[in-house]
């Protein structure tokens, strides 16, 4: 009884196997419950990690209907993808109905995604959602480096082309603002002021000749000659006769000094005469300095039409260069290998060393071969008749030696958008990339377009029907684009408060039923040589420059009548001055002929005394006095 | 310093117990072998799944692998040689671009020198290092630990209540 109870308590251990069964049921566990994650949740967790990586990306909602993925079958779809227009947010701007990836095993078990064949289906733009996209608020306060980089380019062309310049037209067609700078500039008149200097001057002169004049031509003299005459010729006495003669010699002196004495001053006049006389044409070139002065002031003429189209388009034509200089860097952000070659960096010693072996069948991080691209779309739906295909986006494009291409090619009935045409090649194979696009739309409608929209001009078109090619050749630094569209049957929107630039607008409008535009720029992102060219510009550029023509005229006309009206008066007052100081020459030269007549009267006199003759003498001083008329 | 000796107060407290022969055994060398090698290849990986499904002593391996790894800082110089000799032997070449090549074993870094000199030691020597941890395992506890078994000394400390007591738990908690 004892036996038995001793080897009922002394338990032999059970001998366990080599393998670890109690550590096989815990990993199956984790294993049916990292199964189950994969198959119940990880698709919508990964749809809810698209949906916010894509609306932070975007700026708005970004909504996706399913994702599928499949581990044995390494397939991802994704359906019913909804992109929410930023700037429309009823609307999608692109909806597409199924993506579906296909990834390579072979490259899956390297760690590397490779997709084989994909095909992007039924792809919408436009179409209404069923409830607006939520917008995320812009962030001012830390602009992103793509932006500031299309910013760059944006201002740079704003700030040379940005200038309304049909404004400015209208401003000289109102034709008020000349006339008041040409008011406000009269003060400053150079001419006046110097006609007022001169007056005085003349004045000045005038009065002090007058004076002058008036002493020389004083008569007593001529009066006490006389006399004196008289007085020595009644002398019958000798001596008398001979002191007479003594007399009329002192006279004689003092006829020969006055004479003199105006002389001296007539010529001293004369010189001043001609010096005043300068005046009137020196008042004509300040003139003219005037009138040109105030056209420079006058800033309107010289607005450069060859530009008008620039001035219209430059903006447009800016945005398209900007999304160019996007996507390049976006592209140089995400496409390309950093760098040619790693760098060899010794490694450290416990690192040891890494042998490359040579890449018979190598994948790059990720390759998708080939994307098709199809869309069946009815007049009535917003999806497009889509048809291209996207080939070879990778991360290692210098590994797979191919560029990037999108040839695409489709019409979206729904919106409007019709013949679009699309080749884009980003090529990051060689050690500069070079990415080239050619983008070509047959028929789009143009929303509404103002060009000018002030309270002076409303200036643009309602609807339009578009077509517009764009290709671009992008090489690092340098840019070289072009843009050729047409805009056929504008609904032009001319309102002026201005008649006449109504008028003008409206003649010129009418005679155009194609506007066509024609871009291109070249050169470096920091420094853009940009050309436009349009009928617009240049019809309203012809149609203005005649107008404008007639406008100048007319204000050179004014200004010039503003200046005369100023001047004249003054430049009359200086003539007349001026005529005065002649008149005071002319008489300076009168007297200074009595007085010489007077010194020969005197010298003829005193020889007749000297011969004895006085009652000749006598006769003589009547007959000289008769000529003076005194 | 105090947890090597946390370590290798471990390790006797298992040459001490049961635990079998063979297990501690195979233990060691998946030790030897964990830390002989880089940890990060894939190798390793398969050592661990080793350990985990088959009843190989894992203290015993991650003691092992602990103080492994010491030795291996110092014969790094010999593992880089060896992994250069044999990475560069001509007539492997091709074997080492298709292996380069498919999916997979480029995950276990054979082309760095390092890993494939300490691969190609340890994996030669694992049979070796398995055979004499036996051998020496075995000595231990018929040689050491049974004399030690026989003092007076430990017999004084079998027979107090505390021992005992202590035995019991020790049962209690492994079983």
């Amino acid at each position: 009884m004892s036996e038995n109870k001793d080897t009922k308590e002394v338990k032999t251990p059970k001998k366990k196997g080599p393998i670890r069964f109690e550590a096989i049921i815990p990993v199956l566990v984790l294993s049916l419950l990292t199964f189950a994650y994969f198959s119940y949740y990880f698709d919508r967790h990964l749809r809810s990690l698209v949906e916010y990586v894509g609306t932070q990306a975007n700026g708005a909602e970004v909504n996706v209907g399913s994702i599928k993925t499949s581990f044995l079958n390494g397939s991802f779809d994704l359906n019913v993808l909804q992109v929410t227009d930023k700037e429309k947010p009823t609307h999608n701007m692109l909806e597409i109905e199924n993506m579906h990836f296909q990834y390579v095993w072979d490259a899956l078990l390297r760690m590397k995604f490779v997709v084989d064949d994909a095909s992007i289906n039924n792809i919408q733009i436009s179409k209404p959602r069923k409830s607006p996209g939520k917008v995320l608020p812009p962030e001012p306060a830390k602009p992103s480096k793509i932006n500031e980089l299309q910013i760059e380019v944006i201002s740079q062309i704003k700030n040379k082309y940005g200038k309304n310049v049909l404004g400015d037209i209208v401003t000289l067609l109102e034709g008020g603002d000349y006339k008041d700078q040409i008011d406000k500039l009269r003060a400053d008149l150079k001419s006046e002021a110097r006609i007022t200097a001169m007056i005085a001057d003349v004045t000045t002169k005038k009065e002090f000749w007058d004076a002058k004049v008036k002493t020389l031509a004083d008569t007593s003299k001529i009066k006490e000659i006389e006399s004196k005459i008289q007085t020595i010729s009644k002398q019958k006495n000798i001596l008398e006769q001979a002191k007479g003669v003594k007399d009329l010699n002192d006279l004689l002196k003092d006829v020969d000094k006055q004479y003199k004495e105006i002389q001296s001053a007539s010529k001293q006049l004369q010189t001043e005469v001609n010096a005043v006389a300068q005046y009137p044409k020196e008042i004509e070139n300040l003139v003219k300095e005037d009138i040109a002065s105030l056209k420079n002031r006058f800033s309107v003429p010289q607005i450069d039409f060859k530009d008008m189209a620039m001035h219209l388009f430059a903006g447009e034509f800016a945005e398209y260069i900007a999304k160019a200089r996007k996507y390049q860097a976006l592209a140089e952000q995400y496409l390309p290998e950093k760098k040619e070659k790693e760098e060899v960096v010794p490694p450290k010693r416990d690192l040891g060393k890494n042998y490359e072996f040579p890449i018979t069948k190598g994948y790059p991080l990720f390759w998708l071969k080939r994307a098709a691209l199809s869309s069946k779309g009815t007049a009535d739906s917003y999806s497009g008749n889509v048809s291209g295909e996207l080939t070879n986006v990778t991360t290692s494009p210098k590994t797979i030696g191919k560029p990037v291409v999108l040839d695409m090619r489709g019409d979206f009935p729904g919106a409007k958008v019709m013949g679009v045409q699309a080749l884009i090649k980003a090529d990051f194979t060689k050690t500069i990339s070079e990415q080239t696009a050619k983008i070509k739309v047959g028929s789009f409608i143009v929303p509404e377009k103002m060009f000018v929209n002030d309270e002076k001009l409303k200036f643009g078109f309602k609807n339009a029907i578009g077509s517009s090619t764009i290709e671009a050749t992008l090489k690092q630094e340098q840019v070289a684009m072009s843009w050729n569209s047409s805009l056929n049957k504008p609904l032009f929107i001319i309102e002026s408060k201005t008649k006449l630039a109504q008028e003008i607008l409206t003649n010129i409008m009418n005679g155009i039923p194609v506007i066509t535009i024609n871009g291109s720029v070249a050169g470096t992102f920091k420094n853009l040589d940009m050309n436009i060219s349009s009928n617009l510009g240049d019809e309203l550029g012809n149609g203005f420059k005649r107008e404008i023509g007639n406008k100048i005229a007319e204000a050179q006309n004014k200004i010039q009548s503003l200046v005369d009206d100023k001047i004249m008066k003054p430049k009359n007052d200086l003539m007349a001055a001026i005529g005065g100081n002649k008149a005071n020459l002319s008489s300076l030269s009168n007297v200074g002929e009595l007085y010489k007549k007077n010194e020969e009267r005197i010298k003829v006199e005193i020889e007749k005394l000297k011969k004895g003759g006085s009652k000749g003498l006598q006769e003589q001083g009547k007959k000289l006095l008769k000529g003076f008329k005194f | 310093m105090g947890l090597i000796l946390k370590q290798l107060f471990s390790f006797i407290k298992l040459l001490n117990s049961d635990t079998g022969n063979i297990s501690l055994a195979m233990g060691m060398t998946c030790g030897f072998i964990l830390g002989m090698t880089p940890t990060l290849s894939l190798h390793s990986l398969l050592i661990f799944l080793i350990l985990f499904f088959f009843r190989i002593q894992i203290g015993a391996a991650l003691i092992s692998a602990f103080f492994f790894k010491f030795v291996a800082f110092i014969l790094d110089p010999a593992f880089d040689a060896v992994g250069k000799k044999v990475l560069e032997i001509e007539s492997l070449q091709g074997l080492y671009t298709s292996l380069y090549n498919m999916p997979i074993i480029p995950f276990t870094r054979f082309n760095n020198s390092i890993v494939m000199g300490s691969a190609v030691i340890t994996f030669a020597l694992s049979p070796i290092v398995f055979l004499l941890s036996q051998y020496l395992i075995i000595k231990y506890r018929v040689t050491v630990l049974a004399r030690f078994k026989e003092t007076k000394v430990w017999k004084a400390v079998e027979a107090t209540k505390f021992y005992q007591w202590y035995y019991k738990y020790d049962q209690y908690k492994w079983n």
